[in-house]
């Protein structure tokens, strides 16, 4: 009942920002669109990486993930003459990424947080190599319009929304998986295996492997958020593409406390703040006041709030970026 | 005995630190390999560009200079167990002070232009420890883990960078650019036909002090324990957000005095570029430079050396090899990833023994 409460009341709150920009000359239905677009990649993440983290570990890399996969799905479009192919190379190459992660993490008993900025710090190296030996072109590729994924058109009465069906497929995710976690046996032992994996282990489920296997998943879902990313949103890829938002997503997953329906919640706002952004670098009227790169700024601004206002009621898995090492 | 101790250790550490190394660059040869790229040629024009030379290894210390300090700057935050991936942005506000005190300044106050270096490397210290004081303040008031928390206000950095370079610091006869550091801020070049300056000396000051507060005073006791064993020192009467706070404005003003030496100790441009092509990703190699030393702000010195090496190479790499530079990044990221696991060593013996080999 209390959820129920505070849930209405964030809607409400909502609302009453959209109308207030409406007056400021800000088309809510616009707004809301992009918000969408620019909450997708974050909550496909988010959700993966939350549920990765339920199982003791967490990956610093999404954002190298982001940025290599998004990379390759073009690619792979380009090859397969197909956007959803594109997106499955995407999910591949991100499991993969996710899978040497595990691996590290468990088996080799890595420090999980410098081999994710390893794998962040390769990718920033990685993608501007792969744009120029795939196309011999510094920086950006915009592929054929054909490969694109196109946002799907809903339009009830005169009113059209464009959507894209990765939206809906990142709000199914969630729901779904806060079921697995919540609700069944399997998501009773990857709880355990981040609270206490010596009790997991003494019930003859494997520790690693579990981890292995979150950690991929994890990784496939950021992939796909990579894919969506340049498949589906903007069209193309640019070496800078995922502007830190693997980050954001991080901060989604620590700010909801590793749930990933709140986690999806947090993606919206923080989609929102980057739609508001763009929304108010480019309004005619607004954009002469406000200087154009420090508008760019504000999901950043907004992550830094939101992730030190929720943090503190949150409490995480005890076994969270320990690597077991059994006796 | 003691002394046969540290040297096993020391060794030790250097085999792991060669053996990422080697890791690195096979997997990178092996990258090369798949796109059709002669890696070896590749890798000799990396390393002939990087070292070959007396000129190109002087302007691989020069590049080497800011990274010393970067890394420094991680390696005594690692030292207490943190992780300054905030280096960056930093090091970026660090630059703006160096532009702002050593050019805007005595531009404005004439009478100041006697002393616009010190004013620079001050106000670019000054400038990189206000801005690791946010990520530090989150962390101690709100418990954020500061490496969400840096690298927001990484972006941040850029942003309102890019904005005072293309805005209130422009220069206006050169709009691409900021307006340069006064003549008496740069420092000089030491070797004719080279860009390396005397930067370099402020830079392995910095770090070998950053070594001594570490080992030999009580503030750098506190934050070595606090990182070995928060529990311990919380136990032994160590204020643990004091040192937190003190070591990450420590860490700060490195990065940041490290951006500001890009600005007045780098020929020819003296200035940021518009596009921050000149500061991007100090910090995050610093984190490579860093972690090769093993978290040792005076092993850094070397290892640094060895980083800007690479940057320096792989602008070689492009025009005889084909390969696009920042493949150099590519390697260093691998590196990172072999150097994340600590007994590297033991890992592979024990695989090697599980296989019967």
């Amino acid at each position: 009942m209390r959820r129920l409460i505070r849930a209405s009341l964030a809607i409400t709150a909502f609302v009453t920002i959209l109308l207030l920009l409406a007056f400021a000359g800000l088309s809510p239905g616009s707004l809301l669109e992009a918000s969408l677009l620019a909450m997708t990649p974050l909550a496909l993440a988010a959700v993966g990486e939350s549920l990765n983290e339920k199982g003791g570990v967490s990956n610093i890399g999404i954002d190298g993930i982001f940025l290599v996969t998004a990379t390759v799905a073009v690619f792979g479009a380009e090859e397969f003459g197909n956007g959803y192919a594109g997106v499955v190379v995407g999910v591949i190459t991100g499991a993969l990424l996710g899978f040497i992660h595990g691996l590290l993490s468990t088996y080799a008993r890595a420090n999980q947080i410098v081999a994710g900025i390893g794998l962040n710090i390769f990718a920033y190296g990685f993608v501007p190599y792969f744009l120029m030996a795939a196309w011999g072109f510094p920086g950006i590729r915009v592929p054929p319009k054909e490969v694109l994924i196109p946002l799907r058109i809903i339009s009830f009465a005169n009113i059209s929304f464009r959507v894209s069906e990765f939206s809906v497929l990142a709000i199914a995710l969630a729901v779904s998986l806060h079921f697995l976690l919540y609700r069944t046996p399997l998501g009773l032992r990857i709880r355990a295996c981040g609270e206490s994996p010596e009790a997991v282990d003494v019930a003859g489920v494997g520790v690693y492997r579990l981890r292995v296997i979150l950690s991929t998943i994890g990784g496939a879902l950021a992939g796909l958020g990579g894919g969506f990313m340049s498949l589906a949103w903007f069209g193309g890829v640019v070496k800078e593409i995922s502007a830190g938002r693997g980050f954001i997503a991080l901060a989604c997953v620590v700010a909801s406390g590793l749930e990933p329906i709140l986690s999806l919640g947090f993606a919206f706002i923080f989609g929102f703040s980057e739609a508001l952004a763009y929304a108010i670098a480019v309004t005619p009227g607004i954009k002469e006041v406000v200087p154009y790169h420090l508008v760019l700024s504000i999901p950043y601004i907004v992550t830094l709030a939101i992730v030190s206002i929720f943090i503190g009621k949150r409490r995480f898995p005890r076994a969270l970026g320990q690597p077991y090492i059994k006796d | 005995m003691s002394l046969k101790i540290t040297l096993v250790y020391v060794l030790r550490k250097i085999t792991e630190a060669s053996l990422a190394l080697v890791i690195g660059l096979a997997a990178s040869a092996f990258l090369m390999a798949i796109y059709g790229y002669d890696p070896g040629k590749a890798l000799y024009w990396l390393f002939y560009g990087g070292f070959g030379t007396r000129t190109v290894f002087l302007d691989s210390l020069a590049y080497a200079t800011p990274l010393m300090l970067t890394g420094a700057a991680f390696a005594v935050c690692a030292s207490a167990g943190l992780f300054n991936i905030g280096t960056e942005g930093q090091a970026y506000m660090g630059a703006v002070g160096a532009v702002i005190f050593g050019g805007l300044l005595p531009r404005l106050a004439p009478s100041l232009g006697f002393a616009s270096m010190p004013l620079a490397l001050l106000g670019s210290a000054t400038l990189g420890m206000l801005w690791a004081l946010g990520p530090a303040l989150l962390k101690v008031l709100r418990g954020v883990h500061e490496v969400i928390s840096s690298i927001m206000f990484n972006w941040t950095a850029f942003y309102t960078v890019m904005y005072l370079v293309r805005g209130p610091i422009t220069n206006p006869a050169r709009p691409e650019m900021s307006l340069p550091v006064e003549p008496q801020a740069r420092f000089p070049v030491l070797f004719r036909g080279s860009i390396l300056t005397g930067a370099i000396y402020v830079a392995v000051i910095a770090s070998i002090t950053a070594y001594l507060i570490l080992k030999l005073t009580k503030f750098g006791f506190e934050m070595r324990i606090a990182g070995a064993n928060p529990d311990a020192a919380r136990y032994g009467g160590v204020n643990i957000p004091r040192t937190i706070l003190l070591t990450y404005l420590l860490s700060g003003s490195l990065a940041g005095l490290g951006g500001g030496l890009i600005v007045t100790g780098r020929p020819p441009v003296w200035s940021i570029y518009g596009t921050l092509g000149n500061i991007t990703n100090v910090g995050f190699d610093g984190i490579g430079v860093s972690l090769i030393a093993m978290n040792n702000p005076a092993a850094v010195v070397v290892s640094s050396i060895l980083i800007g090496g690479l940057w320096n190479g792989s602008r070689f790499m492009e025009p005889y090899a084909g390969v696009c530079s920042e493949l150099s990044r590519a390697v260093i990221g691998l590196i990172v990833i072999a150097l994340s696991i600590p007994e590297a060593l033991r890992f592979v013996r024990r695989t090697f023994k599980r296989w019967g080999v």
